[in-house]
């Protein structure tokens, strides 16, 4: 699904946030980024079961965590995606206009292709 | 204890792994230990093993969310006081109301900015341990006052703020639900006989910032008496006003009593409860402190009973104790009696003065004591009390004393030749064949026993009919006839034959004798000129001297009485009475003057010239006569200002209708000196000495021939 090849735009503060929490190394970052890919999709499972079955529970929970994680890593635009669901699961209205599992699951692959190509510039 | 000297944990719940990863790398950086909970569950079954310094919790969280996990933990004893920082959304108002509903420290808003977390969690809990501290101190402080029984209060002046600490409710045995802490409630459990003196106590604490500590006995409302002791420091401010009083209060009630009951051991004798020998020598150097500066003398007697030993040699120890313990108890009544101590601050304490020095062996202190017969007179009475049978053991036991006395200042200065010298004077009495008293001075033995019977002889010549009155003439100074009569009491003592007044009217007036024998005196002389006028001689006056304690006590009724008795004219009785009398109290006497006066009877001032006199008071008093002083007269008419005197008394009586009588006249010039200056009357030896009613009439008699014959 998606485009295959796009990377997602990064905020870089966010990054060189976690990098100064290691003494500058990319330690943790490698870390950080190999959580974020193994523990989002079972977070967009989630999202879609939550969107498509009304479980506004399971939406909130699901999007409120990926909201945090995608705020650390600097994925702004996922980190919005995941904002504007959580606060339509609390609110316990989805409308049209919230983006939709197709979309954040495109997202998401994005960010992870930006963040593994910053970090193989940064290991270079 | 200080959770600061080790390295603090903290447990880090949140569901995210990468939310757990970055704070525990975080906190781990900034030296604390770390573990992880993914869930609300499973933090609350870490914290008991792990006993973190601080809980970082995450709102958002399946199962158990963040808010029910931070309620639980609050009410587990061991995170109660645990710091929990919750990490909230930073557009999420709500959730930051509920975390510090749930009883969340303080929040950390997501996104999280990594650099500052280890500084925001380190602070929070700092700011946690040293609350925590704060109300360990508080607590600790409580139960230390609660140890001690010291409770602290405070009170700010300005604004009437108080503050008592849970303690001094408790000391007070307040509840601090009901009771307001103010003056006025704590003086409302002070003793009633404290209060007054506390307030003051109080006030003066406000005004000078001084107050010494004090113990105070205040009432519970259980009804229980404690004394409390209570210390007071103050903050004064720039103009040395007090602003703010703080202090403690304790109760210091067990100390109390134990000081009581060691000062009770230390200066009382267990077997009678009378003070020993300590608390007798202690008591008497108070006593000769206040006599020598008040220049008073004391008495000491040292008693001891006579042949004690043998009560114990054959009737056993137990009842020989209960021989002491009457003998004891009959000396305290006896004293009491006696009323010989005069002021309760030179009092022995609980003893009227005796005190058991050892065994048999008492001594007395008389404090304040008038005439050192007055000593004897208790020593009198001891001994006779003594003497009365004890019952004890049940049979009646006989004891005798001896008595030994000694005086301040005249036997010695301090107590240890004092007490010394009453001794020896005690075994001087022994050595007389024991059950009397000797003073260790010799020679006030023999004075001494002749007052005493003096003064019970006394008592008895009333009843004996022993005393009598002489009458000495007046002459009137231009006729030379008797105008008047005066009468002298005198006493017929069988053995000693006749008394003059100067050896005893001093003891009469003494010991209160003085007034029953007046009211003879006025009686008798009345009498007698009755008696006289009946038998158709000539009207004249009898005058009659009159003891000041007479004036003061009831004179008008004694003079009604005798008046009424005898039937004699109150126009024919003359009361003297001296200058020194009058001026004592003069509105008082003015009023005793006018009612004598208004029954009819003479009043003429005695012995006038020698006390202080008021010309003023002179002119009020309702006088018909005036009598110069033997002592104008005997030199006259050779001393010049004897003579000068004697010439004004007599213009100024004269000036105020007064007639004039002097006394003493011997010679022939001293006539004519008094008569060339106008005297009325004349009274002495020239004339007439003294003499018995028979002789009396005989004079009037002779002088009635001679107004015959110049007729």
């Amino acid at each position: 699904m998606g485009t295959g090849d796009r990377q997602a735009k990064l905020d870089n503060s966010a990054l060189e946030m976690i990098r100064s929490i290691s003494d500058g190394s990319d330690d943790l970052l490698q870390q950080v980024i190999a959580l974020f890919i193994e523990s989002t999709p079972p977070l967009l499972q989630d999202i879609e079961a939550g969107l498509s079955n009304n479980e506004m529970d399971r939406l909130r929970v699901a999007a409120h965590t990926l909201k945090s994680s995608a705020a650390n890593l600097g994925a702004t635009d996922l980190c919005e995606m995941a904002r504007r669901l959580e606060a339509a699961a609390r609110a316990g209205s989805l409308s049209a206009e919230l983006p939709s599992y197709a979309a954040v699951q495109d997202e998401f692959e994005a960010a992870c292709r930006a963040l593994e190509a910053g970090l193989n510039r940064a290991t270079q | 204890m200080n959770a600061e000297h080790r390295t603090p944990v903290a447990l880090i719940v949140d569901d995210d792994a990468m939310m757990r990863l970055l704070i525990r790398q975080t906190l781990e950086r900034a030296g604390f230990a770390c573990h992880e909970a993914g869930n609300g569950r499973e933090a609350l079954g870490l914290v008991g093993s792990y006993s973190p310094d601080i809980i970082l919790l995450d709102v958002v969280m399946p199962e158990l969310d963040g808010y029910g996990t931070c309620e639980q933990l609050r009410l587990l004893p061991d995170t109660s006081h645990v710091p929990v920082i919750m990490l909230t959304g930073l557009d999420d108002n709500d959730s930051i109301d509920r975390a510090y509903q749930a009883g969340a420290t303080d929040f950390i808003s997501k996104p999280i900015n990594w650099g500052v977390l280890g500084y925001r969690v380190r602070y929070v809990m700092r700011a946690s341990h040293a609350l925590r501290d704060v109300a360990k101190h508080q607590s600790s402080l409580e139960t230390a006052q609660r140890i001690a029984r010291v409770g602290g209060w405070e009170w700010g002046i300005q604004h009437n703020e108080h503050y008592w600490s849970t303690e001094t409710y408790r000391i007070l045995g307040l509840d601090p639900a009901q009771a307001r802490p103010n003056v006025d409630a704590f003086l409302a459990c002070v003793h009633e006989d404290e209060r007054e003196s506390t307030r003051e106590a109080i006030m003066d604490l406000v005004k000078a910032g001084e107050f010494p500590a004090r113990i105070i006995r205040v009432h519970r409302p259980d009804g229980g008496l404690r004394y409390v002791q209570v210390q007071a420091v103050a903050t004064l401010d720039g103009s040395g006003t007090v602003t703010r009083l703080s202090g403690t209060i304790q109760d210091v009630t067990e100390l109390q009593e134990a000081e009581q009951r060691i000062r009770y051991l230390a200066y009382y004798d267990g077997t009678t409860g009378l003070p020993n020998r300590q608390s007798f020598i202690e008591g008497l150097g108070k006593a000769l402190g206040v006599a020598k500066r008040h220049h008073r003398q004391l008495g000491i007697l040292a008693l001891d009973l006579d042949q004690f030993k043998r009560v114990n040699d054959t009737l056993g120890h137990g009842v020989g104790n209960e021989v002491l313990i009457a003998a004891a108890q009959r000396l305290v009544a006896t004293l009491r009696e006696c009323d010989v101590i005069a002021l309760p601050e030179q009092r022995l304490e609980g003893s009227e003065g005796v005190a058991r020095l050892d065994g048999d062996e008492f001594s007395v202190l008389i404090s304040d004591l008038n005439h050192y017969h007055d000593a004897a007179k208790v020593a009198h009475r001891l001994l006779d009390e003594l003497r009365k049978p004890f019952k004890a053991g049940g049979q009646e036991v006989f004891l005798t004393a001896s008595i030994g006395l000694a005086l301040y200042p005249l036997d010695g200065d301090d107590t240890d030749s004092l007490m010394r010298n009453a001794g020896a004077a005690m075994h001087f009495a022994k050595e007389q064949g024991r059950d009397n008293y000797q003073f260790y001075s010799r020679a006030m033995n023999a004075t001494a026993l002749e007052k005493l019977s003096m003064e019970s002889q006394l008592r008895k010549a009333l009843e004996r009919d022993e005393f009598l009155l002489h009458y000495q003439p007046k002459i009137n100074a231009s006729t030379r006839r008797i105008v008047g009569v005066e009468a002298l009491i005198r006493w017929q003592h069988p053995e000693l034959g006749m008394v003059p007044p100067s050896q005893f009217i001093p003891l009469a007036e003494e010991t209160g004798l003085i007034v029953p024998i007046g009211e003879w005196v006025l009686r008798s002389a009345c009498e007698q000129n009755f008696s006289w006028q009946r038998s158709g001689l000539p009207q004249m006056h009898v005058a009659v001297n009159i003891s000041s304690p007479h004036f003061r006590q009831g004179l008008t009724g004694s003079i009604g009485e005798a008046l009424r008795t005898s039937g004699l004219d109150p126009a024919l009785l003359e009361v003297e009475l001296t200058e020194s009398m009058l001026m004592q109290n003069v509105e008082t006497t003015l009023a005793t003057l006018h009612e004598i006066k208004d029954m009819g009877v003479r009043l003429a001032i005695d012995d006038f010239g020698t006390g202080y006199s008021s010309l003023s008071y002179l002119k009020r008093f309702p006088l018909d006569a005036l009598k110069i002083d033997r002592s104008f007269v005997k030199d006259l008419p050779r001393d010049p200002e004897d003579a000068a005197i004697t010439k004004a008394i007599i213009a100024m009586a004269h000036s105020l209708r007064l007639q004039v009588v002097a006394e003493g006249v011997e010679t022939q010039e001293q006539l004519a000196f008094l008569q060339q200056h106008g005297c009325d009357v004349l009274q002495g030896y020239l004339f007439s000495r003294p003499v018995t009613a028979e002789q009396f009439c005989a004079l009037l008699h002779k002088d009635l021939a001679l107004e015959t014959v110049r007729a």
